[in-house]
């Protein structure tokens, strides 16, 4: 029967805790204790000393903490676990928090803490810009964006961190920091690329014959974006140009077979790795060649992430008995690539 | 009610604010999301270049976006404009629907500006939810790449009723393009032919009564001179000559045209049909061995020919297939030497004007 009343002399106390505080009123110290108590201020901080209280000992579950003693009764109430968002895994650099006020007043002014363990062994503190900095920084729940919560910015990509919160009341003491949350920034966006040679030359074009350039192009395609990537290519000319000669040898859009036409240039995707494709106009074969734009057309593409993709393509060229004569004709092919996250 | 009672009832009552407090904890609250299928092309991927730009993005569920920023720092440590990279002030937009990825041209209309490493688009119709967008920042300079090579993050957020965004990769390397070169070679081909062994004879016996004309030969050039090519030709005895008769038919005067008249002694060269075949070249004879108004010489037309290359035909640019017939043709009078070896040698040469 002693042993039972202990526990709900416990219990008591608890849901007194509980009732403390409401937007009217709020009860500083009601504490149950053997001794008498007394109270004293000055214009930056409060005290209440009491005698013959119980150890100020914590219990506490994973969304609660409470200590006994009525010291606790005029500290704001220990704020739970705060709600982390990253978005979805877009958010490479930051977390967005929503402070869980746990009934405070609204004046009740919070400090975040963060740290990349869920021992906070190094922790540090949201500043008012969103940036984690050393020094505690106490800010109301409206401050820290009410129900939409802020972002804590500067954060490493693909790494987990940890927050909690405490909170804080006119000029009591703060509470301990409550339950921990955590979640895990995103991967951070990436995209290699490469294109080589940067020079290609074919030498004399005989009139009536197909010729291949001297070398292939080579490409190479990393990226983690989750939708993909392609591979671009846009000429200064929609073929190999001479401007002394004033003429240009091309194939009529969108391609055209070198071995029927009596004169052209074009470009040929030979080969792609998975999951790189080639795309039409430039997957034909043998001296079938896609045509040159002068706005960008997609020449390899993929829907998902390209792990060391590789790729190549090639130039074919074809002169007539009257394509004009000159030792210039030239074309600046510029490839480019873009990834879809 | 015993104190049991009241005990038992308080505990109750305490476990009930505990539930609800874990309840209020569990609730469930509304968060920003991200923008996927997005992406930003530099359509010059070099080092310290400047060049427009593409952006496709597709919302969330959160509908009302009046606008959107791209900063191009993003979150890097070392950032676009830390690497000497830059956003032009002044930005031109249009939307573009497609851009390989089914989008919604960027609708209302918008315009742009930039400011440190931020390119601000507002004028945007609010945008729907789940639907993707694209533009093209169009300005040639809207952004100058970095002049080192690397991976930059740009950072794409929604602004105005949605708040949505998204990090990106774009690449920035040392060379992004492939100079092509080719030369293809001069070219002429120059023949004559049509008449066996280069020989034209008179159809028949010269006669006073009439003027005659050889079957002739043909002259055929292909070549890809742009400008075009040139043919001359010249007589070895300014005229038809005979050994037996130590007579020589004398050509008219060369170079003016001129008509013979049966029983009046002359000789004369002419062009008397051209074939253009293909090639962006058109032939025509000269005045003189043609019709004298640039046609074609008629019958008994033409010109005299001697020992000095003549000009006779030309074309203004490449041939395949240019093709004259050469004819001669003379007439005698009723004193003409008799001669069974009244013959002549013309020398025909072309040359391609590259």
């Amino acid at each position: 029967m002693i042993g039972f009343a202990r526990f709900m002399i416990s219990g008591v106390v608890l849901s007194l805790a509980s009732f403390s505080a409401s937007n009217s009123y709020q009860l500083n110290n009601y504490g149950i204790n053997s001794g008498g108590s007394n109270s004293t201020a000055s214009s930056t901080f409060s005290a209440n000393v009491s005698s013959g209280e119980a150890n100020g000992a914590n219990t506490g579950a994973t969304t609660y903490t409470a200590k006994s003693g009525s010291i606790e009764a005029q500290q704001a109430n220990v704020p739970g676990a705060p709600t982390l968002d990253n978005g979805g895994g877009g958010y490479i650099n930051k977390l967005n928090f929503i402070i869980n006020t746990s009934s405070n007043p609204s004046d009740t002014t919070y400090v975040v803490e963060v740290a990349t363990d869920s021992g906070f062994s190094s922790p540090q503190y949201v500043q008012t810009d969103g940036t984690l900095g050393s020094t505690q920084v106490f800010q109301t729940y409206s401050q820290w964006g009410s129900g939409t919560g802020t972002f804590a910015i500067g954060l490493n990509a693909a790494t987990t961190y940890w927050f909690k919160v405490a909170a804080m009341q006119g000029k009591f003491t703060a509470t301990a920091f409550g339950p921990s949350a955590n979640a895990t920034t995103g991967n951070e966006p990436t995209l290699s690329f490469s294109l080589s040679p940067n020079t290609l030359s074919f030498g004399n074009l005989n009139a009536g014959s197909v010729t291949s350039g001297p070398s292939n192009l080579s490409f190479t395609l990393d990226t983690n974006a989750a939708f993909g990537a392609t591979i671009y290519v846009a000429g200064s000319n929609t073929g190999i140009h001479s401007t002394a000669a004033g003429n240009t040898i091309a194939v009529s859009p969108p391609s055209g077979d070198l071995s029927s036409l009596s004169e052209g240039f074009g470009l040929q995707g030979i080969s792609a790795s998975s999951p790189l494709s080639v795309q039409s106009p430039y997957n034909g074969a043998s001296n079938i060649v896609g045509a040159i734009y002068t706005t960008f057309q997609p020449i390899f593409s993929s829907s998902s992430s390209v792990s060391s993709g590789t790729a190549t393509a090639g130039l074919k060229a074809k002169a007539s008995a009257t394509t004009p004569a000159a030792q210039d004709y030239t074309v600046t092919l510029t490839f480019v690539a873009a990834a879809s996250y | 009610m015993t104190i049991a009672t009241i005990n038992r009832l308080k505990f109750i009552l305490a476990v009930a604010l505990l539930l609800c407090a874990n309840l209020l904890l569990l609730t469930a609250r509304s968060s920003a999301a991200s923008l996927t299928n997005s992406y930003i092309r530099l359509n010059r991927m070099k080092t310290a270049t400047a060049t427009s730009v593409r952006v496709v993005f597709k919302t969330t569920t959160n509908a009302g976006a009046t606008g959107l920023t791209i900063d191009f720092n993003g979150a890097d440590s070392t950032t676009w404009v830390g690497q000497s990279g830059s956003v032009n002030a002044t930005q031109t937009i249009a939307g573009v629907a497609g851009c390989d990825a089914s989008a919604t041209a960027l609708p209302g209309s918008p315009s742009a500006s930039g400011s440190g490493s931020v390119v601000t688009v507002t004028g945007v119709t609010a945008l729907s939810a789940s639907t993707t967008y694209c533009f093209d920042l169009t300005s040639s300079s809207a952004v100058t790449t970095p002049s080192s090579a690397g991976e930059f993050h740009p950072v794409i957020t929604e602004t105005g009723g949605a708040t949505d965004s998204t990090t990106v990769a774009v690449r920035v390397v040392t060379n992004d393009q492939v100079v092509v070169n080719a030369v293809v070679p001069p070219s002429f081909n120059f023949q004559i032919g049509g008449c066996a062994s280069n020989t034209d004879n008179f159809s028949a016996n010269l006669s006073s009564g009439s003027v005659g004309a050889t079957a002739g030969c043909t002259v055929t050039v292909n070549t890809n001179a742009t400008t075009g090519w040139f043919a001359w030709a010249a007589d070895s005895n300014t005229g038809l000559h005979s050994t037996q008769a130590s007579k020589t038919i004398a050509s008219t005067t060369p170079g003016t045209n001129a008509t013979l008249s049966s029983g009046t002694e002359g000789y004369v060269f002419g062009i008397s049909a051209i074939t253009q075949g293909s090639g962006a070249g058109t032939t025509s004879a000269s005045n003189a061995y043609g019709n004298g108004a640039g046609g074609v010489a008629g019958a008994a037309q033409g010109s005299g020919l001697d020992s000095t290359l003549r000009l006779i035909a030309s074309s203004t640019g490449t041939a395949n297939g240019a093709q004259l017939t050469v004819k001669e043709s003379a007439a005698i009078s009723a004193i003409t030497p008799a001669g069974n070896d009244y013959t002549d040698t013309i020398t025909i040469i072309g040359a391609g004007n590259f």
